[in-house]
């Protein structure tokens, strides 16, 4: 995909600066250990941990309306004592929410929402970023045992939890395993990690002007080519759909690009790097596309072992590896549109890479900042090394947006 | 030729790019490449487009030739004809947009740069950045609406009726019943008014569109009443 090693190390550096800093991590972490003590503090035994690409260090900074936005992350705080069976699940969310207003946790805003509730922390050094909260308990041993009759990966189910899950008139109790999941997804990224951390620990102190020290580095700052790949994904997704009818309700979640992206780099030679693995994953993701227009025997004549996305009676499924109950495409067979979205979206994917490699001057920055959005390219490359003479374009005035037509009754 | 020497040497001195193939009394062609650099919604076309301008004997009352001659641009675009032209809008906006008086120029910078960026804006994200007009007597309709500044289809022919039917009258009363006069009442339809009164060629383009309307609410009745008998 992109060979030329200036533009990989740009890229590269390009989709760093969308991560959150060490700076930021430390005061999130900071945050939800916050919301820890706090509820020891007032006799309430919790686990209190992030979930998510914070969980799994695949952070981008969100982007909307042409914008870099500032940070959602996400955490759950899980009530260790409370069984499912003592507390309904809105009396559940009731309570944590309750707690987490508090005034001692120092936040401008709190708002509860459906299924979490968001916390808005103040700004420390230009870092904005809210804190979505999910309540949880432990899920009960009936339904472990059952996830465990179907699950693909049984030893992560013992951390499964409940979660509410709004119905139109109440609450009703909802599986789910972020542990689980992290668990599932730090093995496949430890290969990638030890064959090829893209972040060394020495870098980082370089990055610091050795303010810090290496010991002072979580694990979590390191990146390996899979978390930059999905990244990469995630950040083009955020850019091409927020231009598309409907954006943000037809595209990819993230939890299906990052299952699926290191469901095939499982399979991949870890010692690939980012290029290399976008690559397989895309080469891989143009198969699964063939689901759409084959039959599900057609399909599996012409392709061995492809079952990461299936097709079965014309239900998509992509299965949540920690939770066997979750169909993390269920949203593709109700609406015909998501599916075809997703597809289209990863021809669009590879069509850019395709011109990042081949274009090296004025059209590399166009794609570059089509692809990525303006800014983040203004702030990340030396526009000069590829078109000394750009000149950025225009901003249409209003008398300029004008609308195309077509008669059929036109005399030529 | 109304086209006149004048504005040829401003369009060749402001796009270099350009060429004249054919000036005669008849008509005019411009052709070479445009480049087109504009960015919308953080989405930046920088491209070159090779076009063709063909200018009648009637211009400025009609609107130029325009085609995509680089062949970037599909048939099947649905805003392009068979034969490469592109439709830049319904007549009427265009004409009525620099009040009846264009300049190439004019015609470059707010139709055929804006129509080349949205079809490759169109191409990425199958939507259209500013939004596009119906096909045919629909989007004929919705040109009138535009230009009449009123927001239903039904005002939209009414005001059009009116304005080929009416010449306008200082004292003339409002369309609308209100018993003001229409100046007061509904300037926006004052103004054109008065507009079609200076420009008669603007006048007689809405009673060409206006007899289109018509024939096609005709045919449309046709097709119900053999349905439903």
């Amino acid at each position: 995909m992109i060979k030329n090693e200036k533009k990989i190390r740009e890229i590269k550096n390009l989709v760093r600066k969308l991560d959150i800093t060490l700076e930021m991590f430390n005061y999130a972490k900071s945050k939800y250990e916050k919301v820890a003590k706090y509820l020891e503090f007032k006799g309430i035994d919790a686990n209190v941990y992030p979930q998510g690409s914070f969980a799994l260090g695949t952070t981008v900074r969100p982007y909307r309306e042409g914008k870099d936005v500032e940070y959602d992350l996400d955490a759950v705080c899980q009530l260790m004592v409370t069984s499912k069976d003592s507390i309904a699940p809105s009396e559940l969310k009731e309570n944590i929410e309750r707690i987490l207003s508090s005034k001692e946790l120092e936040k401008r805003a709190i708002t509860s929402y459906d299924e979490c509730c968001t916390l808005e922390f103040k700004e420390v050094s230009g870092f904005e970023f809210s804190l979505d909260v999910l309540s949880a308990v432990d899920e009960d041993s009936l339904k472990k045992q059952d996830l465990l009759l179907r699950a693909e990966h049984p030893d992560l189910i013992d951390d499964a939890i409940a979660i509410p899950k709004k119905t139109p008139n109440s609450y009703r109790w909802m599986t789910n395993n972020p542990k689980g999941y992290k668990i599932w997804f730090d093995r496949i990224n430890q290969k990638f990690l030890l064959a090829n951390p893209i972040i060394t620990r020495e870098s980082i102190v370089e990055k610091y002007a050795n303010k810090i020290s290496i010991d002072d580095i979580d694990l979590q700052m390191e990146r390996s080519a899979l978390q930059i790949v999905i990244k990469i994904l995630k950040r083009h997704r955020d850019v091409y759909f927020s231009r598309i009818t409907n954006g943000d309700d037809i595209k990819p979640i993230s939890a299906i690009i990052t299952t699926l992206i290191a469901s095939i780099a499982n399979f991949a030679n870890p010692y690939l790097d980012v290029f290399e693995l976008l690559e397989y994953v895309l080469n891989d993701l143009l198969i699964y596309s063939k689901r759409q227009s084959l039959s599900e025997f057609e399909f599996s004549q012409a392709y061995n072992n492809k079952e990461i996305i299936t097709r079965k009676s014309s239900e998509w499924r992509i299965e949540n590896p920690a939770n066997p109950d979750d169909n993390l495409a269920n949203a593709w067979n109700s609406n015909p549109d998501l599916s075809r979205a997703f597809f289209e979206w990863i021809d669009i994917i590879i069509s850019d890479f395709t011109n990042l490699e081949k274009f090296s001057d004025n059209s590399y920055i166009t794609t570059l900042s089509n692809t990525f959005g303006s800014d983040i390219v203004k702030r990340s490359i030396n526009i000069d090394d590829y078109a000394p003479k750009y000149q950025q374009p225009s901003v249409f005035s209003s008398s300029q947006k004008t609308k195309p037509y077509k008669s059929q009754n036109v005399i030529l | 030729m109304s086209f006149c020497k004048d504005e040829l040497d401003k369009i060749i001195r402001e796009y270099p790019k350009i060429k004249v193939e054919k000036f005669n009394e008849k008509c005019c062609v411009l052709r070479g490449s445009l480049n087109v650099s504009y960015t919308e919604k953080d989405y930046s076309v920088i491209e070159d487009f090779q076009i063709e301008i063909l200018i009648t004997d009637k211009y400025p009352h009609k609107v130029p030739i325009v085609s995509e001659i680089g062949d970037k641009i599909p048939i099947s675009y649905s805003h392009k004809y068979s034969d490469h032209s592109l439709c830049l809008g319904t007549d009427i906006e265009i004409l009525m947009d620099c009040k009846g008086t264009f300049t190439i120029k004019f015609l470059i910078e707010n139709y055929i740069k804006p129509f080349l960026y949205s079809f490759r804006y169109y191409q990425r994200h199958k939507n259209f950045p500013f939004g596009d007009r119906s096909h045919n007597t629909l989007g004929l309709i919705e040109g009138y609406m535009s230009v009449f500044k009123v927001t239903s289809e039904i005002d939209a022919l009414y005001t059009l009726e009116t304005a080929v039917m009416e010449n306008y009258r200082g004292h003339l009363d409002c369309l609308c019943g209100s018993n003001k006069k229409l100046r007061n009442c509904h300037p926006v339809t004052a103004d054109i008014l008065r507009l079609l009164k200076q420009k008669p060629h603007l006048k007689q383009k809405m009673v060409d569109d206006l007899k289109e309307i018509q024939k096609e609410v005709k045919k449309a009745h046709a097709r119900y009443q053999r349905k439903t008998k």
